[in-house]
Formats: C-alpha cells, sequence, structure tokens
C-alpha cells in the first residue's frame, strides 16, 4: 500500500469520525440517544519487499455506546416511579378534600349535633328545631358532595384507564413495526447497526413502561414484549392491543387478541400509571365505603332514636333522614356477574340490620353446593380479609345474616341461581350518595319520650320513680306482657297505662292498668330499697320486658303507687332530643368502639398515612430512576468536552493524513523532477 | 477513570436540584403564610388525627358552656320565682297570725281574707307562670296546657305531670333546669292526713266530685288511713259501691264494702255514717254532683300532703264562714294552728327547693370552670401539634432561599464552562 492510500485512509477515518462527532454534538439534547463512535481498526498489513507493511486504517462500523443492563433498569424504574406518581398525584387530591373545613365531614357532624342540642333546651322553640332540619340538609349534602367528589375522580381513573391502554397499543404496535424495520435495515446494511431505530425502539418501549411494566426478550433482532407473567404484547412484528371492558364490579382492562377475543388482565397491570391508578381506585372504593359507613350510621342512628320518641303532635317519631333500606337502595348495594346463569332474573337485596356490626368491606356472594343435598348453598366471602361463611340453603325465601346486613334472596331469584353464579355485595358503597333529609316539618322531631311516670302523690314511703327510657317500639295489638309483645304497642298509643303498687316495703305488683276495676296482673317481684331497682326486663328476650324501662329508688311503703302513663301533651319533654344529641359521643360503629367523629378522624389518619406513604415511595422512585437514567447517561450520553476534544483529534488526524499526501506528492515530484 | 459526565445529565441534574430546593421554599412560605405546621393531613396523618379528635372534643366544651350559661338563667329564673313565693308565704303567715289576734272579730277577717284571696290569686300566678316562649313553666312536659286549675269544688288540681327537663353539661352531667309544679306547690307535707277524691278521667257519665274531707280525724287515722278507696256508680242498683283498694287490686271478686243508694244530686257518700254495714266510721266522705254513668269510677286517696293553694284558699274560706260565736272561734283557732304548721311545711319545701337550685347552680359553675380550664388545655395541644414555630420556619425559608441562590449561580458558572469556548 502506498503513502498515498495510507494518507487517503486516514482522511477517510477521520472525517467519517468527524461526522460521527458531529453528529454527537447535535444530538447532545435528545433524551433517547444514544451517543455513537466509528470503530476503527487497521488494515491487513501487506507483504511488501519482505516485510509486512502496515496499510492504513479502516471505519468497521458505526456503534452506539449502550449498556443494556442499564436501559432495563432504567424501564423497571420508569413503571415504579410512574406508578407511584400517579398514586401520589390522585391520593393527594383526596387527602386535602377530607381534612378541609369546607369540604370535610368533621365540622358538619359537630354542628348538627350541636343544632340538636341546642334545641334540645328548648324542645318548643319552631325556630331551633328548623335550625335542626337545616344542619341535617347541610350535613347530608355535605356528605354527597364528598362522596361526588370521590366518585368523580374514581370515573376520571376509568377514564385514564381506558385512554391508557389505547396508548399502549399504539406504543406496542409501534415497537412491532420497529422490530420489522430493523431487521429490514439490518438486512439491507448487511448488518449495520440501524442505530437510530434501536434508539427509538427503547424510547418506545420506556413509553409503554411507564404506562405497565414489560419484560423483553431478544429474539433474533427483534424484541418481543410481554406483560404480567409471560403474556405477550409483542412477538415479532404482530401486536394485541390493550382495551378497557366494564366489568362486573368495576372497570377492567382486556387483552384483544388477533381475532377479537378478550381477555381480562386487570391484575397482570404490575408497575407503571395503570397499576398506581389501580391501587388508588382501591383505595378510593375502600374511602366511599367508610363514607357510606359513617353515613349509614348516622342516619340510622338518629332515625332509631327519634322512631323511640313521640313529635310535637304526639304521634311516634318519622325518619330524620331517608330510611337505610328504602326504595332501590338495598339492590344497589348487589352487583350481578354479567356471566351467571340467568343474570337479568336473580334480583337480590342487601338489608342494613346492624349498624355497630357493618364493615367497610367487600363481599361476594357465590352459588354453591355445600350439602350435596337440598337446595343450593352459599358462600360468602369478605373481600377485607377473606373470611368465609358459608350457608346451608333453605327451600324458598332465604336470608343470610352476617356483618350487620343481611342477604335477602326470595325464593323466585333462587329459582334462577345456578352453581358458580356469583354476586359482588358493597353493604356500605352507596351510602354517602343515599344519604339525604327525610323530615319536613319542625314539628316531626321526636324530642318527647313516650312514657311519663308518676309517684302518687299520697305515697307514704320516699320512694322514687325515675322518668324513664324508651328501648323498642313494636307493632303489635296483643297486650299480653310477653318479650314479643310489649305494652308499647301501635304507634302513638300506649298500649294501657301501667300500675306499680307495693304490698311491702320490697315487694310489688305491676298491674295493667287500662280497666281501673279491675287491673290485670302483670307481674310481681321485689325491690332493695335505698338502690335503683330496674322494674322491667332490658332485652327483648328477657322476662318481663314491656318495651321500656324505669327505675324505683328509696323506700317506698306498703300501698305506694307509681304510674306509668302515655306523655300526651308532652311538648317541653326534652328527653329524647338529649339522647339524640348524646348519639355525637356514643361509640356506635365497628361493634361499639367509635364515634362518627372519631370514625371519620382515623378515616383521614388512614389517607393520610397512605399519602405519605405514597409522598415517600414517589421521591425514592424518582430518585431510582435518577440515578439509573445518570448511569445510562454517564455511558451512553453526549459530553460536549468529550466531543471537542475529540473534534481538535480527529481534525489533527485530518491535518497528517493531508500532510502525508502532501509529503507523498513531494516525494513524487522530487523523483519526477531528478528524473527531467 | 474519571466518571463520564453527560451533557444532558448536567443540565437534569441541576434543574432538578433547584426545583426540588424551590418546591421546598414554596412550602414553607405556605407553611408561613398560613401559620400552620400540617397543610394536609399527609404531612402528619397522626397528628392529623389527633387534630380532628381535639377539635371535636372543643366543639363539645363550646356546646357544654353554652349549655352552661342556659342552664344558668334558667335557675337564676327559677330561684327569683320561689323567692316571690317566699315572700309571698311570709304575708300569708302574718296575715294568718293577724287574723287570729283576741281583737279579730268575723267582719276584721273577712277584710284580711280579701287580702289573702288576692295572695291566693297571685300565687295561683306564679304557678301558672309561662316564658317567653308561652310554655307554662311549672307544668312538668305538659308545658303547653295550664298547669293549676281550681276545682268546683274549690279545692286545686294540677294537671301537668313529674316531668324535669334536663340538660347536658358536661359528658356525664345531666343538670335538671326545671322543676315541677307538683314538687313545689304540690308535694308539702301536711298535718293532718287527708282524703282527696277524683273522679276517673275515663268517666263517661257527667257526675264530678264536689268536695272530700275528712270527717271524723281520729276515726280516720285509725279505721282508714293509709288506705285508698273505690267508689263504682251501679247503674242497674241506681247505687255508689264504696271498695277497698286493695280488693280490686287482688284480681279476684270486687265485693263493696257498702253501698249508698243514689237519692239525688248532689249526693254525699258517707263513709263514717253508722247506719252503713261494717266497717263504719271510716271517718270521710265525699260529694259527687252531676249524673253518673253506669260503672264511672271514683276514688277517695288518702294522703297526708295539702298543696300549698288549698291551705291558704282553706284558711280564707274558714275567714270567711267562721263567725263569733266561741264554738267557731276553737274551731278558727284549731284552723290557724294548722294552717301554720302547714305553712311551715310549706316554706320548708321552698328553702330545699332553693337550695336544690344553689347546688345545681354550684354544680354548672364547677363544670363550666372545668370545662374552660379543658379548653384551655386543648387549645395549647392544638396550637402544639397544628402550629408552625415561626422562628425555625424563617430561618428554614432562609437556609432554602440561600442554597437556592447558590446553586442557581453556581449553575450559571459550571454551564458556561466549555471546551467549545477555547475552540477559536
Amino acid at each position: 500500500m502506498s503513502l498515498l492510500g495510507i494518507g487517503i485512509s486516514g482522511i477517510t477515518t477521520s472525517q467519517t469520525s468527524l461526522q460521527v462527532t458531529g453528529n454527537n454534538i447535535a444530538n447532545a439534547g435528545v433524551e433517547s440517544y444514544s451517543r455513537q463512535r466509528a470503530e476503527l481498526s487497521t488494515r491487513p498489513e501487506q507483504l511488501q519487499g519482505g516485510s509486512y507493511m502496515g496499510a492504513g486504517n479502516t471505519v468497521d462500523e458505526v456503534n452506539r455506546v449502550v449498556d443494556q443492563f442499564l436501559t432495563n433498569q432504567i424501564r423497571l424504574d420508569t413503571s415504579s416511579h410512574s406508578s407511584f406518581d400517579i398514586f401520589a398525584t390522585n391520593i393527594e387530591q383526596i387527602d386535602s378534600l377530607l381534612a378541609d373545613d369546607f369540604s370535610g365531614l368533621s365540622t358538619a357532624i359537630s354542628e348538627f349535633f350541636s343544632a340538636i342540642e341546642s334545641s334540645a333546651q328548648d324542645p318548643t322553640s319552631e325556630p331551633a328545631r328548623q335550625v335542626v332540619i337545616s344542619q341535617a340538609d347541610s350535613l347530608a349534602q355535605r356528605i354527597n358532595s364528598l362522596t361526588g367528589r370521590v366518585e368523580q375522580q374514581l370515573s376520571s381513573v376509568n377514564t385514564q384507564l381506558n385512554s391508557l391502554s389505547l396508548q399502549a397499543t399504539t406504543l406496542v404496535e409501534g415497537i412491532a413495526t420497529l422490530n420489522g424495520g430493523i431487521a429490514d435495515q439490518l438486512a439491507r446494511g448487511s448488518g449495520a447497526q440501524p442505530n437510530q431505530l434501536l434508539d427509538q425502539r427503547e424510547e418506545l418501549l420506556r413509553q409503554l413502561s411507564e404506562i405497565v411494566n414489560v419484560s423483553t426478550v431478544k429474539d433474533g433482532d427483534s424484541l418481543n414484549v410481554f406483560v404480567g407473567n409471560g403474556l405477550p404484547l409483542v412477538t415479532g412484528t404482530t401486536s394485541l392491543a390493550l382495551s378497557t371492558e366494564q366489568g362486573p364490579n368495576s372497570l377492567d382492562v382486556v387483552l384483544v387478541g388477533p381475532s377479537g377475543s378478550s381477555q381480562r388482565v386487570t391484575h397482570l397491570m404490575t408497575g407503571g400509571e395503570m397499576a398506581g391508578l389501580l391501587d388508588f381506585r382501591d383505595i378510593g372504593n375502600e374511602l366511599l365505603n367508610s363514607i357510606g359507613r359513617i353515613a349509614i350510621g348516622l342516619a340510622d342512628g338518629v332515625n332509631q332514636q327519634n322512631a323511640l320518641g313521640i313529635d310535637l303532635d304526639g304521634n311516634l317519631g318519622s325518619d330524620i333522614f331517608l330510611d337505610v333500606n328504602t326504595g332501590s337502595i338495598p339492590q344497589q348495594r348487589v352487583r350481578i356477574d354479567g356471566d351467571n346463569s340467568a343474570p337479568t332474573l336473580q334480583n337480590i337485596d342487601v338489608n342494613i340490620t346492624d349498624i355497630t356490626q357493618l364493615t367497610t368491606s367487600d363481599y361476594r356472594l357465590s352459588v354453591v353446593d355445600n350439602d350435596a343435598a337440598g337446595p343450593l348453598d352459599y358462600r360468602v366471602l369478605r373481600v377485607s380479609d377473606n373470611t368465609v361463611t358459608v350457608v346451608n340453603g333453605v327451600a324458598g325465601a332465604q336470608s343470610i345474616e352476617l356483618d350487620g346486613f343481611s342477604i335477602d334472596i326470595s325464593a323466585a331469584t333462587q329459582s334462577n341461581l345456578a352453581i358458580n353464579d356469583q354476586f359482588y355485595i358493597q353493604p356500605t358503597r352507596t351510602g354517602g350518595a343515599d344519604i339525604m333529609v327525610d323530615i319536613t316539618r319542625v314539628q316531626e322531631l321526636a324530642y318527647a319520650v313516650p312514657i311519663v311516670t308518676d309517684a302518687k302523690i299520697g305515697n307514704s314511703g320516699t320512694g322514687e320513680v325515675s322518668s324513664g327510657n324508651m328501648l323498642a317500639i313494636v307493632d303489635d295489638g296483643d297486650l299480653a306482657l310477653s318479650p314479643a309483645n310489649p305494652l308499647y304497642t301501635s304507634p302513638g298509643v300506649l298500649a294501657a297505662p301501667v300500675l306499680i303498687r307495693f304490698t311491702t316495703a320490697t315487694d310489688f305488683t305491676v298491674f295493667e292498668n287500662s280497666d281501673p276495676f279491675n287491673p290485670e296482673v302483670l307481674f310481681s317481684s321485689t325491690i332493695i330499697p335505698g338502690q335503683r331497682n330496674e322494674i322491667f326486663g332490658t332485652q327483648n328476650t328477657d322476662a318481663n320486658f314491656i318495651g321500656f324501662q324505669i327505675e324505683i329508688s328509696g323506700s317506698p311503703q306498703i300501698g305506694d303507687e307509681f304510674t306509668i302513663g302515655f306523655n300526651e301533651n308532652g311538648s317541653s319533654d326534652n328527653r329524647n332530643a338529649v339522647a339524640l344529641g348524646g348519639i355525637r359521643t356514643q361509640d356506635i360503629l365497628d361493634g361499639g368502639a367509635t364515634n362518627f367523629e372519631n370514625s371519620y378522624g382515623s378515616l383521614i389518619e388512614r389517607i393520610g398515612t397512605e399519602t405519605a406513604q405514597a409522598r415517600v415511595s414517589r421521591d425514592a422512585s424518582e430518585s431510582l430512576l435518577f440515578q439509573s437514567q445518570a448511569s445510562r447517561d454517564s455511558i451512553a450520553g453526549v459530553n460536549l468536552d468529550e466531543e471537542a476534544a475529540n473534534l481538535i483529534k480527529f481534525e489533527q488526524a485530518y491535518n497528517a493524513s493531508a500532510q502525508l499526501i502532501n509529503v507523498a506528492r513531494q516525494i513524487f515530484d522530487t523523483l519526477i523532477n531528478s528524473l527531467g | 477513570m474519571a466518571i463520564r459526565f453527560s451533557f444532558l445529565q448536567g443540565f437534569n441534574t441541576s434543574v432538578q436540584d433547584m426545583q426540588r430546593i424551590q418546591q421546598q421554599a414554596f412550602e414553607t412560605q405556605e407553611q408561613i403564610a398560613s401559620g400552620r405546621r400540617i397543610l394536609t393531613p399527609a404531612d402528619d396523618p397522626v397528628a392529623s388525627a389527633r387534630i380532628i379528635q381535639v377539635n371535636q372534643e372543643l366543639s363539645q366544651l363550646d356546646q357544654y358552656l353554652d349549655n352552661a350559661d342556659s342552664v344558668e338563667s334558667r335557675l337564676t329564673l327559677a330561684e327569683i320565682q320561689v323567692e316571690q313565693v317566699t315572700t309571698l308565704l311570709i304575708r300569708v303567715r302574718e296575715l294568718t297570725i293577724q287574723s287570729d289576734a283576741l281583737s279579730m272579730t268575723k267582719a276584721n277577717r273577712q277584710a284580711i281574707a280579701t287580702e289573702l284571696d288576692t295572695r291566693l290569686d297571685e300565687l295561683l300566678d306564679i304557678a301558672n307562670t309561662r316564658d317567653v316562649n308561652g310554655e307554662y313553666i311549672f307544668a312538668g312536659y305538659q308545658g303547653s296546657e295550664k298547669p293549676f286549675e281550681q276545682t268546683a269544688a274549690g279545692e286545686f288540681v294540677y294537671r301537668g305531670d313529674d316531668g324535669q327537663r334536663l340538660v347536658q353539661v358536661a359528658s356525664s352531667t345531666q343538670i335538671p333546669i326545671s322543676d315541677s309544679g307538683k314538687r313545689i306547690f304540690m308535694d308539702i307535707d301536711s298535718v293532718q292526713t287527708r282524703v282527696e277524691a277524683t273522679a276517673e278521667a275515663g268517666n263517661s257519665g257527667a257526675a264530678v266530685v264536689v268536695a272530700s274531707r275528712v270527717t271524723d280525724q281520729v276515726n280516720y287515722d285509725d279505721n282508714s288511713y293509709p288506705e285508698d278507696y273505690v267508689i263504682q256508680f251501679n247503674g242497674i242498683g241506681n247505687q255508689y259501691d264504696v271498695y277497698a283498694r286493695p280488693d280490686i287490686l287482688d284480681g279476684g271478686v270486687n265485693t263493696p264494702l257498702f253501698s249508698v243508694a243514689n237519692s239525688g244530686s248532689p249526693i254525699t257518700i258517707d263513709a263514717n255514717a253508722t247506719p252503713l254495714a261494717a266497717p263504719t266510721n271510716l271517718g270521710w266522705e265525699i260529694t259527687v254532683a252531676g249524673t253518673p254513668a253506669d260503672g264511672d269510677l271514683f276514688y277517695a286517696n288518702s294522703t297526708q300532703k295539702q298543696d300549698v293553694l288549698t291551705t291558704i284558699a282553706k284558711l280564707s274560706e274558714g275567714m270567711k264562714t267562721l263567725g263569733d260565736s266561741p264554738a267557731h272561734e276553737i274551731l278558727f283557732d284549731q284552723l290557724v294552728a294548722e294552717t301554720l304548721n302547714n305553712l311551715d311545711a310549706a316554706e320548708l319545701n321552698m328553702s330545699e327547693i332553693k337550695s336544690e337550685i344553689g347546688a345545681r347552680q354550684n354544680t354548672v359553675d364547677s363544670v363550666r370552670t372545668l370545662h374552660q380550664q379543658v379548653e384551655l388545655i386543648n387549645n395549647e395541644v392544638l396550637s402544639d401539634i397544628r402550629d408552625l414555630d415561626y422562628a425555625e420556619a424563617l430561618s428554614r425559608l432562609s437556609i432554602e432561599t440561600f442554597t437556592l441562590e447558590a446553586s442557581q449561580q453556581s449553575f450559571v458558572r459550571i454551564s458556561s464552562l466549555s471546551l467549545f469556548n477555547f475552540l477559536r
């Protein structure tokens, strides 16, 4: 090889190197760009006059400087960061909503009860009663709007899930197309790397990993992309589409195959924004359940207490808030799986029976055959802790009672059930949306207690009778005193006045005194003088249960009489109003462990903790992502100083090679001239 | 080998750092502007729940204090009324003693009786006091019904009940803010045992009790008290059957003690009359006027109580009816002695009620003091967990702004360093 040839090879390679350097400088600001390097090598030496002489150099290929490990690491970190980021962004909105004085519930709850307590001081004052109804209304509206805001955010989650699956579909299509393009380019360039396409494919994968965590497997020149435990999204040049579909319980992410068949893959969406949104959706639903439970508890608790009283018109108290089991509400608590044997004929009601026992969990009811005999059986799963209750079916209508609600299955529905039918039960989910004020007239607030007690003025002893409190009101026309037939019966009337007469200082007899000439003996018992003695049974199942309770204290004498009558004209009576106000501090929820405000407080604490955790995770994952980005950049990124040095280096090499050509020309000239 | 540092990485790192410091400074600024250490529950979830709890306690305390204020004003009002009654009773006592002076004649007593009647009306007015809402305050729960009325027989009846209105002033303390008319005016010990007759509210006939009295105190105390009697009008026999109450209540056959033929209206059922079959000499009688229906019931109940209104009315009646004869003078002396004793009992009752009211006021005061202290402590706790330490926050802000400025300046300096600057 001649000196000229060597010079030319040097010039060519320097030029190529300069070009690559130039490209690097030009792309220094492009995130996804991997810096390139012209790989040079010496040309094979040639035997020349007994020696092997070097023959200059050549450009083998122009390569990207990449580290596949770091690229994968960035993808993983991107997935986890996107997931935490979108979760944190969503939950932060709820977090500030809950504790806000204007949107939160704490002020509304306390204002409602304060209104009752103020009104209790002046039970006949209609303006004070009006304030109670207004505060009840504003409390209900506050719960409605808080629930509305959470529901709105959950529905935006669904919209986002949908648009994310569309985006993901576009991305996987792009990756499949690039797989094809890269193979083509490789073939055309006989093995030369299509660097830009490779960068582009990596960038699409990175974008895809923002949406969902994916894994890749290299198959020749193609990159196959998998989601979850190996469910393929891209195989070679074919890709599947992601979409969303309304499932029985919530919106599901589905994978649409080439034939159009779809497969639910919601549970496979780990990492990425999808996972973050799904996590948030769980929290949001739990939040709705918790708010719903507070709403149901408040409505039912207040209604129950009001029902134990009588209003200004002398009638039994009616509902202050809408009855929690009214209208279509019991049906709305159940979602029927569309895959069931006869979904349109399977109406099931869920009625709230005991607010103290309610949980915030969802439940799943499955139809099973447990005892291999007779009617179908039921299996109820409490989702929060996977507790299973199995109930053997009976013929006809069936009621399954648990956790403060009853699942009521009519005989008609039961005949349309088949094994493996599924129902999703959400006892408290709609509570926050359902609560509303039912009372319209201020007179209907039942501030008085239906009974009034009296110690006969002629009593010679010191016995005193308490004013009494109501335990239950049962509609039953029968007067016989038994647990099933309390004396307080049809609405608005005490069935009969009750007379208690002491036959000795300790023995007394209780009479039903509707016919004063022939009082009917109900029962006899004794008291301990000087103590507070409960006269009747306290539980519905106790002996001598009469629907109310009174206490006699002091020392009555023989012949002393006490009477219990209906509280007629009891407009100044505030006993039930005080009891209504007392609901505020009463531990009603969680089996009698917490009151409404504290329950709301722990809800705030729970969401606050989740949010704080989400913030920490987001920051941590961000710095992890940033570190792997930095590691990747330190290898694949462009350093302008390095490129400037390269520019000088290759320019000098070019100059030197040019000088070689010059020298070759001068040698040649010298030779020619010496001949001349 | 030195670590390669890419162009983009340099920018990104610096920008991100600056953003982070900027965000911190912004948050600090927000804290300073709001004065709150905790901006959202996530800043300190445990403290946030505690804040809710303390706020709940504070609002409850507010309500209790509010209740205590209203209890206080009502108790003061009640106290004034009891005071008024007491003053009135003292005047009645003066009049009573005055009327018994030796120089007093029936004519003089009549004049005193006129004042006595005015006082009685005044007392009845007090007993039927209404508050600003038009509620009768001494009617128990039946505030919309006039509680005290005088019957045809001149006796006073109480139509209210025992109801007492309670107000919650602490989580476990309810304070009564009213006393029933029965407690104040009716439930007063009397020197003599008495019989009080009433007609059953469910009677279908029109007959009413117009008088009931003990005709022979010795017989009454020996043979009747504390027995109660039930009188049923038997339409078939056109007679009044008198039963002992235990006989009615024993569940067996009701056998009358004796019967009195319904010889016209009004009719006096004399349980002390000798012609009656045994037992006789029960010492009481009642007078019923009007037409009874078959099965109508009347009660002759024993009592050792006499309402203060009746006490005064009886005295006034005595002044007006008893003459100047020695026999009447003796009766009048007895009446005065009895009245004075009953007035004693009434005054004692008033002072008992006054001390009860005083005790309630004391309770309210101590409960209020306690609430105010707890409120103070709670406010401190709230401030501790929620409020910002300004000194700390301001020094934090100055560090943050200083760091931000430094990183901005250094970024400009570092980023202007490039080899290209020297390629000329």
